[in-house]
């Protein structure tokens, strides 16, 4: 387990950097701007009323889910996917492209371990900092979400939405890695991981923007939506199977790669 | 000028791909624009009922979307996060690539002064830039002409381009002043990443308050204000701004780089 | 006696280009054995194929007896690698670079790492990115030696060490090889073969073109001659010389032939000095491979 400790030494502190901002926005928009959110309920529905009913209506359905705690954590979780990626993203990029970067391959790769217990001592360390930044968040979302939200509690419905942040992180980190390890040269971590979040961002707003359900399945924040999980109890199955097949595939493709490439000398 | 050809080259795919982005981005934006706009007023309204926050948060405030060039201004609020990103990306690769590659010291060591090259590499860089703000504004003027839409918006899109180009200077100037000033050249990157995020997120919080005050002075993404690009009232005093603090940066740039010890990463 | 390192026809292709053909070479436990040839011609890629960096296209390599592909944890074990150029993490001082290195071993490595470091006068407090490419060559060493290794692969080794630490380095070797370990080694430059090696292998164009220990390769060839006259001699000639270059009352020659023929002829000259020498394997070698040229 000495390359598992060897990798965690070297990258904790940035994700741990990551999860305080991470935990921090989400402690921030709730107890700042939850209150406000649902006092402003009336406002919303007296300007419905001077609507044709019709309208008001289709719109009226959705002001319970609206304006409830659900409603406005899914609302933030736009931000807390795309620091969400940046930061899984640019974990798995780190540490599968170290021995790349720093041009030390051959010095990783004749030490008497195979590697295939290389690739899952880091990918072991990479779940380990993914998995408590997620317990971070998690534990953060109950608790607000128990001194917030009114009773009664439903709290596997918020641990099921708070859970879609670290499924959406897993594909990030399975999307970082696969960079890693298939880009015969990674020059900027951070560059990277920040362009590939934005990335997500983007596809992210393209759906918002034109409101095609079939784009979903290109929405990686989308493939676990917390709103449907508050909601429903569930993700919606079709996007969490595209979710996981897509990360189950990259980290497999990751894995064969890394086990069978041949290592140029430099 | 060899080396110039070089850097452009070499930059051309990573630029084939963010303005792949581009590309899907406003050609589906401003497709469609018509379909928001037609409750456009509903949701403008609807929208300012919320409160600041919530409407900061969502890149809303201040957006008028039923009317077109509202919305093209919301869209342009994301192109303008999506050019800081690749400005940035620029400026430090501009300066940090060499050390990177561990090929400092083939280049270095010809008979031209460092300023010499960093200045040609620079330049490449900004060509880029160039070419990515110029693309916008076909891209917009395309995808409007499909849409069909009375009036004409030509100066808008204009000026949003004019908009993201000294906006992302901004950036390009201070990731490659980043990257000149750490030694550590993947420190350099992350401090241009974060220049982009610490200030987008000033721009949320400017949004917010309700007179933000000297903030404005602090995030590039508000020296060029919707309504301002909208009526056509941009404000000269940023502009300069936007030109000074590129100037300062790109000063310091040159400098440091000038001086520093150039060693691998 | 299973050799330390045997391979049969291995060969390896980069997609379509030649990295190397039909590779038959066979070390023996507890040999010295250099591998040489110019750059480009296999030798790295030989060697990583050996230390399973990258996979073979055909043929068979085992090292100890066991596969280099299937048995490669167990092979790397034994194994110490120095690479021609070294690099290594960022931000890390050498000791910690080296206990890094020695937690893969199962052994406690301390102690050896601080007699290295000694014998190399090494400061293990420094951090690798400050050093010289001396120092970095030195800590590269250690963490290739730091486990006793059987077997120890050095790939052109000595780049970036003065003169006074190559003989350093090369003690150290032959004091691992004294205590058992199988050393090979490869290079482009002959003096070092030469000065170590029990046996030599010659590589050309990913092929092995020799192998020979280095008393045949030199005993089976030419002598250097060269001698001063009182006055020039006109038109030298002797059957056996080659390359005979004369400048004015100096004149020099390879020779191959029986000595006392070459003894005779030259004792019949107004000698001022005569110089009978082994040649240096480089010219031997230059040789080898003009001669390869000329036979294309």
């Amino acid at each position: 387990m000495n390359v598992f400790r060897f990798e965690l030494k070297r990258a904790w502190v940035g994700a741990l950097i990551w999860s305080l901002v991470l935990t921090g926005l989400l402690c921030g928009l709730i107890t700042g701007a939850l209150p406000a959110f649902m006092e402003s309920r009336v406002a919303v529905e007296n300007m419905l009323k001077s609507l044709p009913p019709a309208f008001a209506a289709a719109f009226g359905m959705q002001m319970d889910n609206l304006f409830s705690f659900g409603g406005f954590y899914a609302f933030g979780f736009l931000f807390y996917s795309l620091f969400g990626a940046i930061m899984a993203s640019g974990i798995g990029l780190d540490l599968f492209s170290r021995e790349k970067r720093e041009k030390c391959m051959d010095f990783l790769l004749t030490k008497p371990r195979g590697r295939s217990r290389l690739f899952a001592e880091k990918l072991l360390a990479s779940l380990t900092m993914i998995a408590a930044s997620n317990v971070l968040f998690i534990a953060a979302s109950l608790a607000l979400y128990r001194a917030y939200a009114p009773q009664p509690l439903m709290l596997e419905r918020a641990l099921v939405a708070a859970s879609s942040l670290l499924w959406m992180e897993l594909l990030f980190f399975a999307v970082g890695t696969c960079i890693a390890v298939f880009a015969k040269r990674v020059r900027s971590v951070s560059g990277l991981s920040t362009a590939i979040g934005i990335g997500g961002f983007l596809l992210s707003a393209l759906q918002s923007m034109l409101e095609e359900e079939k784009l979903n399945f290109i929405n990686p924040f989308k493939y676990f939506d917390a709103a449907k999980a508050f909601f429903d109890g569930a993700f919606e199955l079709k996007y969490a199977l595209t979710g996981a097949v897509i990360t189950i595939a990259l980290m497999a493709a990751a894995y064969v790669r890394y086990t069978r490439a041949d290592i140029p000398s430099l | 000028m060899n080396l110039f050809r070089k850097e452009i080259k070499f930059g051309l795919k990573s630029f084939l791909l963010w303005t792949l982005g581009l590309f899907m981005f406003v050609f589906a934006g401003i497709v469609k624009s018509s379909a928001a706009m037609a409750d456009g007023q509903f949701m403008t309204e609807l929208i300012n009922k919320f409160p600041r926050i919530v409407v900061a948060v969502m890149g809303m405030a201040n957006a008028d979307i039923s009317k077109f060039a509202g919305f093209y201004a919301v869209l342009m609020q994301y192109i303008l996060v999506l050019t800081a990103v690749f400005a940035a990306h620029l400026g430090s690769r501009a300066v940090s690539r060499e050390s990177v590659d561990k090929t400092y010291e083939f280049l270095f060591t010809k008979p031209r002064s460092r300023s010499f090259i960093l200045a040609r590499k620079l330049l490449a860089s900004l060509v880029f830039l160039t070419a990515f703000a110029c693309l916008n504004l076909v891209f917009s003027l395309l995808a409007v002409k499909q849409l069909g839409l009375e009036g004409d918006y030509t100066a808008l899109y204009v000026r949003f381009s004019f908009a993201l180009w000294f906006v992302g200077l901004v950036f390009f100037s201070l990731a490659a002043m980043f990257a000149a000033i750490f030694r550590v050249a993947e420190q350099g990157a992350r401090a241009g990443n974060l220049a982009v995020m610490i200030t987008y997120a000033a721009a949320v919080v400017y949004d917010l308050l309700e007179k933000p005050g000297v903030l404005r002075l602090f995030t590039p993404f508000r020296f060029f204000l919707n309504t301002e690009m909208i009526d056509g009232t941009v404000s000269v005093f940023f502009l300069l701004f936007c030109v000074a603090l590129s100037a300062v940066s790109l000063f310091v740039t040159f400098r440091r780089f000038e001086r520093r010890d150039l060693g691998a990463v | 006696m299973a050799y330390a390192i045997e391979t049969t026809k291995l060969t390896k292709y980069y997609g379509k280009a030649r990295g190397i053909v039909d590779v038959d070479i066979a070390v023996e436990e507890g040999e010295i054995f250099g591998f040489i040839g110019p750059n480009g011609a296999g030798k790295s890629t030989t060697i990583r194929t050996l230390l399973g960096l990258i996979k073979k296209t055909g043929g068979s390599a085992t090292i100890f007896g066991m596969d280099c592909e299937k048995d490669k944890v167990k092979i790397l074990a034994e194994v110490g690698y120095l690479p021609g150029e070294v690099f290594y993490y960022d931000n890390m001082r050498a000791i910690d670079l080296l206990r890094y290195s020695a937690s893969f071993y199962k052994k406690d490595c301390t102690k050896r790492i601080t007699e290295l470091a000694d014998a190399l006068s090494l400061d293990l407090n420094k951090k690798i990115e400050d050093m010289s490419l001396g120092n970095k060559k030195k800590v590269g060493i250690v963490q290739g030696l730091l486990h006793s290794p059987k077997l120890i692969i050095l790939d052109e080794p000595t780049s970036g060490l003065d003169p006074l630490m190559q003989r350093t380095f090369f003690d150290l070797i032959q004091r691992e090889n004294e205590r058992g370990a199988t050393v090979l080694f490869s290079s482009h430059i002959l003096g070092e073969v030469q000065r170590i090696c029990d046996r030599v292998a010659i590589i050309k164009e990913g092929r092995i073109v020799d192998l020979r220990s280095i008393d045949d390769l030199r005993k089976n060839s030419y002598k250097k001659v060269s001698f001063t006259t009182e006055n020039p001699v006109a038109d030298f000639s002797l059957a056996g010389a080659g390359e005979i270059t004369q400048d004015g009352s100096s004149t020099s020659f390879l020779y191959n032939g029986e000595i006392g023929a070459l003894l005779k002829k030259l004792s019949a000259l107004p000698l001022v000095n005569a110089d009978i020498s082994e040649p240096e394997l480089e010219e031997i070698f230059l040789h080898y491979y003009e001669d390869g040229e000329a036979a294309k």
